[in-house]
C-alpha cells in the first residue's frame, strides 16, 4: 500500500517535470524561431541601400550637363524625367516604406529624408527653369542642390549603417533574452527536480516512521514467542516436539534445514514421512508410553544436501499437569564439525601430511600388534627400512619442493610393490618403513627387497631433470631378530647402516654382528670428539707442481687423524661422519689454522711452498661463518692471505647459490684464492666457472685416470675444460696423475699443473720441507714413477 | 525652343477623357508625350515595331478603380488607371509573358496569368490625380493586395513595377 501510494506520487512528480520541461522547451524554441525572423529582416537592412537614390542623383547630373552641353538626346523632358526619377527615390529611403519591414526608422534617418525632400523641391523651380533654357545661374544652383543632395545622401548611408549597428545590438539583446528564457528553463527543471526528490524523500521518510510504529506494535505483540523462537532457531541443534503419536508439533530452523523442509511443512507429521528412519518413530513412542528418557546417542544421519552429519541426540519426555506424557522433546547436537576434527586430529597423529602414508608413530602401533600376532601364530613379519641415497643432495640442490614432490613419488612406488595387509610408512625425513606380515619364509622378505630396489633404482623426473636416486634397505625380521618393537627397529636401523656403508643401493638384514659394527660407529664418533680436543690430527700436504718446469707451486692440505689404537685414519673414515654430527666445524677450523700456521712456518724458513689449498666442506659454509673463520684463521698465524687457496665443491654452489656467491666474495675480499674442487663429478655446469669467483679450476682424478683409454672422451672433455678456463681467465690443475702419458697428454692440451702420484703422494711437512729445499725439478720418466711407487709402499 | 510641359499635359489630358470612347477599336497615333510603347507579339501597331499611348489614349482603354494597400504607401490607396488585360486585348496581344521596363531600366517579367487571373491594375493615378514620375508614375501596375492578401509577397512585390515606360509582349 505505502510503496503503491509512492509510485503513484512519483509518476505524478515525473510527470509536472515533464511538462514542465517540455513547455520551457516550447517556449524557448518559439522565442528562438521569433529571434530567427528578427534576424532575417535586419539583415535586409543589409541588401537595402541608397545605392538607387545616388545612381539617380549620377543619372540626373549628367543629363544636366549634357542638357547643358546641348547634346542631342537629352532634351528637356529627358531632364525633367531625370529629376523626377531621382525625387521618386527619396520616399523609398524611408524605412517605414521598405517592403517588408516595419520597423519604424530612427528620427535622425527620417530627418534626412526630410531634408531631401526639402532640397528636390527647393530645387524644382530651377530645374524646370532650365528644362525651359535658364541662364548659367540657375545650372549652378541645379548642380549646387545635386551636390547638397549628394551630401544628404552620404549622411543618409552613414545613418543607416548607424541603425544597422544599433540593429546588431538589439540583437544581441534579444539574444541574451534568449538565453535568459533558456536559463529559466532549466531552474524550472531543477525546481521540478527537486520536487521530485523531495517528495520522494517525505514518502521514504513517512513509509519509514510506518513501518516503525507497526514494528513496535508487533513486537509488543509477539516479543516473548519471537525471543523464543529466534533463540530456537539461532541455538546449532536440532530441537523438534512430537505429540504422543510422534507427529511434529514443531520443529526449528535447524531440524527444517537439516531435512530440507520448511518448519510449518513439518508439523503434523511422523518423521518417517519427512524421510528419517522409522525407527525414530518408534524410538518417540516408546519415550512417550515408558515415560523416560533416552540418554545422548551419536547417530550418523544424511542431510538434505547428502552430507553426512554426526549427531548427538536425547528424546525427553514432558508432562501436562497431570503427570501425564504428552510430548515428547527430540534435541540433537550437530558434533559433524567436531567429529571431523577429531578424525583429522587421529588422521594427523598417525600420517605423515606430505605422502598421506602412517607415520612412525602409527607404525609403531601396527608393529606392535603385528608382533603379538607373529609370536602367536607362528608367522613370520618383516620390518624393512628405506633410506633414499642420494635425498639430502637432491633437495640441497634442487630445493625442498623438488625433494618433496621426490618423496611422494618414491611413496607411490613402494605402495606398488607391497601386498594387501602390508604397512608402508614415512619414519620421517627420507627414511621410510614397510611392515610386511604373514611371512612362511624370509625369501618373502628378500623378494621384497628387490622389487622395492628395482622400482627406486628407476629414474625419477625432478624440476625438469632426470634424478638417479637409489635406496638403502635394512631389514630385521620379527620375531626373530626381537621380539620387542624398538629391538626390531634397531636392528632393522642397524642393517639399513650396513647396506649404506656396503655401497649404497642394496639391501642389508640384520646380523647380530652388526651390533658390533654400531659400537664401532658410536665408538668413533666418541673418539673423535676426544681426538678434536686433543688435536689428534695432522695435515699432510700434496705438492702441485707446474707443467711448464716442473715446479712445486702449491700444496693441498689433507687431514689426517693419527688413531691411538687404529693408526693413522683416512679421512673418508671419519668425515661423513663429522659433517654428520657437525663436528666438521671445528674440524674444519683446526684444517684453517693449522695450514695457515705451516705456512707462516715455511715462510719463517724462507722457504716458498706456493699456495697452501685447504678443502671447504660444505658443512662449514652452512653451520658457520666461514669467512670470519678463515680470516681468524689468517690473523692467529699472522699470514697473508694470498698463501691461502680454498678449495669448494660443485655442491655447494647449486644448493643455494645467492649464499654462496656472497659467501665466495667476501673469501676473496680477504685475499684468498678459490678454487672448484672435482670437477666433473658433479653437475658440472660451465655456468659456474662464469659466475663464481674462481680463481682455479681442479679436475677430478675419474677424467685423468680415463685419459689413456683409447677412443675414450676424456681427452676431449679435458680439452674443451682447458680451454674455457683459460679463455675465464682460470688455471687449471689435473688431480690424480699417475703415469707420464698422462702428464704429457695433459701438457700437450695446455693443462697448468698438475698433481698425484706421477710427482708425489701425499706427504708430512717434514718432508714438504725437504721436497722444497730439494732441487728445484725433480727427474721425469720412470724413474721419478718408481721413486713414488717406492714411496708409496713405505 | 523649350515648351510648358506642364500646360501641354494638361490639354491632353482634358482631350483624352472627351474623345476616350469613341476611340476604341482602332489605334489611333498619339497625339501628347508618349508614356508606354508596347512591342513584341502584338497585332495592333501605331508606330514602326511598337503600339505607343499617350496618357489621354490610355485612359480613353477605359478608367477603372482599385483601392488597397501597398508596401510602399500609408493605409488604403484609391488608384485609377486601365486594365493591362484590356490594354493587351486592345493591341491584340498574344504570349505567355508580359516583360516590364521602368524608365530607370528596371525590368521584370510579368505571366500573363497574373494579368489573366490576379486583377492587377496599371494605374495612372493615385487619389483622382494623375501620377507624377516622383510619385512612381506614369505608370504603376499595382496588384490589389488588400483583395488577395496572399499576393503580399516579396515575388509580386517585384512584379509591382512603377515608371513603367514600356511593355513587351512575348
Amino acid at each position: 500500500m505505502r510503496g503503491h501510494r509512492v509510485a503513484a506520487g512519483t509518476r505524478l512528480a515525473l510527470a509536472i517535470a515533464v511538462v514542465m520541461f517540455m513547455t520551457a522547451m516550447l517556449v524557448s524554441l518559439v522565442r528562438l524561431e521569433a529571434q530567427r525572423e528578427a534576424d532575417s529582416r535586419v539583415d535586409r537592412l543589409g541588401i537595402w541601400s541608397t545605392a538607387q537614390a545616388q545612381t539617380q542623383l549620377a543619372r540626373f547630373q549628367v543629363a544636366v550637363e549634357r542638357y547643358v552641353t546641348g547634346a542631342a538626346e537629352v532634351g528637356a523632358d529627358e531632364l525633367v524625367d531625370a529629376f523626377e526619377l531621382l525625387w521618386s527615390r527619396i520616399p523609398l529611403l524611408a524605412t517605414k516604406n521598405r517592403p517588408g519591414l516595419d520597423v519604424t526608422p530612427g528620427l535622425e534617418i527620417a530627418s534626412v529624408i526630410e531634408r531631401l525632400d526639402a532640397v528636390l523641391a527647393e530645387a524644382e523651380p530651377d530645374v524646370l527653369r532650365l528644362a525651359r533654357g535658364g541662364r548659367e545661374e540657375v545650372y549652378h544652383r541645379v548642380t549646387q542642390a545635386m551636390q547638397a543632395v549628394d551630401r544628404l545622401l552620404a549622411d543618409l548611408n552613414q545613418k543607416i549603417h548607424d541603425e544597422r549597428l544599433a540593429a546588431e545590438l538589439e540583437k544581441q539583446i534579444r539574444v541574451a533574452a534568449l538565453y535568459r528564457g533558456l536559463l529559466v528553463s532549466l531552474l524550472a527543471l531543477l525546481i521540478s527536480g527537486g520536487t521530485l526528490i523531495a517528495l520522494l524523500d517525505r514518502e521514504t521518510r513517512r513509509a519509514r516512521r510506518l513501518a516503525v510504529v507497526a514494528d513496535e506494535a508487533h513486537a509488543a505483540a509477539a516479543a516473548v514467542s519471537r525471543d523464543l523462537q529466534a533463540v530456537i532457531d539461532a541455538v546449532p541443534a536440532a530441537i523438534t516436539a512430537t505429540d504422543r503419536q510422534g507427529r511434529y508439533l514443531f520443529m526449528n530452523r535447524f531440524q527444517a534445514d537439516l531435512l530440507g523442509v520448511a518448519p510449518e511443512q513439518a508439523v503434523g507429521r511422523l518423521p518417517s514421512e519427512l524421510g528419517l528412519d522409522p525407527a525414530v518413530d518408534a524410538e518417540l513412542r516408546a519415550v512417550a508410553e515408558s515415560g523416560r528418557a533416552m540418554p545422548f546417542v551419536e547417530q550418523v544421519e544424511q542431510d538434505s544436501s547428502g552430507r553426512r552429519r554426526t549427531l548427538l541426540t536425547s528424546k525427553v519426555p514432558v508432562r501436562d499437569a497431570t503427570g501425564e506424557v504428552v510430548r515428547v522433546v527430540h534435541v540433537a547436537l550437530d558434533i559433524t564439525e567436531r567429529k571431523l576434527a577429531e578424525e583429522q586430529a587421529r588422521h594427523l597423529a598417525h600420517h605423515d601430511a606430505l605422502t598421506g602414508l602412517p607415520n612412525r608413530a602409527f607404525l609403531t602401533e601396527a608393529l606392535h600388534r603385528a608382533l603379538a600376532r607373529a609370536i602367536r601364530s607362528g608367522q613370520g613379519i618383516a620390518l624393512h627400512l628405506i633410506d633414499l641415497d642420494r635425498f639430502k643432495e637432491i633437495n640441497d640442490t634442487l630445493g625442498h619442493p623438488a625433494g618433496d614432490a621426490m618423496l611422494v613419488e618414491v611413496a607411490a612406488r613402494m605402495a606398488c610393490c607391497i601386498r594387501e595387509g602390508d604397512t608402508l610408512a614415512r619414519m620421517g625425513g627420507d627414511e621410510f618403513a614397510i611392515l610386511q606380515e604373514g611371512l612362511l619364509d624370509p625369501g618373502e622378505a628378500a623378494s621384497m627387497t628387490q622389487r622395492l630396489l628395482a622400482a627406486l633404482a628407476a629414474p625419477i623426473r625432478l624440476a625438469g631433470q632426470e634424478i638417479t636416486s637409489g635406496a638403502s634397505i635394512g631389514v630385521a625380521l620379527g620375531p626373530a631378530d626381537g621380539n620387542e618393537v624398538a629391538e626390531l627397529i634397531r636392528h632393522a636401523d642397524l642393517a639399513l647402516y650396513r647396506a649404506k656403508s656396503d655401497g649404497r643401493n642394496l639391501a642389508r638384514f640384520y646380523e647380530p654382528a652388526m651390533n658390533l659394527q654400531l659400537r664401532d660407529r658410536l665408538e668413533l664418533e666418541q673418539a673423535l670428539r676426544a681426538a678434536l680436543a686433543a688435536e689428534a690430527f695432522e695435515l699432510h700436504y700434496q705438492p702441485k707442481y707446474r707443467l711448464a718446469d716442473d715446479r712445486l707451486v702449491g700444496v693441498e692440505a689433507l687431514i689426517r687423524w693419527r688413531h691411538p689404537e687404529r693408526g693413522l685414519v683416512p679421512p673418508d673414515r671419519f668425515i661423513a661422519l663429522a659433517e654428520d654430527t657437525g663436528l666438521i666445524v671445528p674440524l674444519g677450523n683446526w684444517v684453517l689454522r693449522e695450514a695457515c700456521r705451516q705456512a707462516r712456518r715455511l715462510r719463517d724458513l724462507g722457504l716458498h711452498a706456493g699456495r697452501i689449498a685447504v678443502n671447504l666442506s660444505p658443512e662449514q659454509l652452512r653451520r658457520q661463518d666461514v669467512v670470519a673463520a678463515v680470516e681468524d684463521a689468517l690473523a692467529a698465524a699472522d699470514v697473508d692471505a694470498s698463501l691461502i687457496e680454498l678449495e669448494l665443491t660443485e655442491s655447494l654452489l647449486v644448493r643455494d647459490a645467492e649464499h654462496a656467491l656472497r659467501v665466495m666474495r667476501d673469501l676473496k675480499a680477504l685475499g684468498v684464492s678459490l678454487a672448484l674442487d672435482d670437477f666433473g663429478t658433479g653437475y658440472s655446469a660451465l655456468a659456474y666457472l662464469q659466475r663464481f669467483p674462481f680463481d682455479t679450476l681442479k679436475i677430478d682424478r675419474g677424467f685423468v685416470c680415463t685419459l689413456d683409454e683409447p677412443g675414450g672422451s676424456s681427452l676431449r672433455i679435458i680439452e674443451a675444460v682447458v680451454r674455457l678456463a683459460h679463455g675465464l681467465g682460470l688455471a687449471v690443475v689435473a688431480e690424480g696423475v699417475e703415469t707420464a702419458q698422462q702428464r704429457d697428454t695433459l701438457q700437450a692440451i695446455g693443462c697448468d699443473q698438475v698433481q698425484g702420484y706421477l710427482y708425489s703422494r701425499p706427504v708430512e711437512a717434514p718432508r714438504l720441507v725437504e721436497l722444497l729445499r730439494g732441487p728445484p725439478a725433480p727427474p721425469r720418466g720412470p724413474l721419478r714413477r718408481t721413486a713414488a711407487l717406492a714411496e708409496a709402499v713405505a | 525652343m523649350r515648351v510648358s510641359r506642364r500646360g501641354v499635359l494638361a490639354g491632353l489630358m482634358l482631350l483624352g477623357l472627351v474623345a476616350g470612347p469613341a476611340m476604341a477599336g482602332a489605334l489611333p497615333v498619339p497625339k501628347g508625350k508618349v508614356i508606354l510603347r508596347i512591342e513584341g507579339n502584338i497585332a495592333q501597331r501605331n508606330a514602326p515595331d511598337a503600339a505607343e499611348f499617350d496618357a489621354e489614349m490610355l485612359e480613353s482603354l477605359g478608367l477603372v478603380e482599385l483601392v488597397t494597400r501597398t508596401p510602399w504607401t500609408e493605409g488604403e490607396v484609391r488608384f485609377s488607371g486601365v486594365s493591362p488585360k484590356a490594354l493587351l486585348a486592345a493591341v491584340g496581344a498574344a504570349g505567355s509573358t508580359v516583360d516590364a521596363v521602368a524608365l530607370n531600366d528596371y525590368r521584370v517579367e510579368i505571366p500573363m496569368r497574373d494579368i489573366d487571373t490576379l486583377g492587377p491594375l496599371l494605374a495612372t493615378r493615385i487619389d483622382g490625380r494623375p501620377m507624377r514620375v516622383r510619385d512612381k508614375g506614369p505608370l504603376w501596375l499595382v496588384y490589389p493586395w488588400s483583395q488577395r492578401p496572399e499576393l503580399d509577397t516579396i515575388e509580386y512585390q517585384s512584379r509591382s513595377i512603377w515608371q513603367i515606360k514600356t511593355l513587351v509582349v512575348r
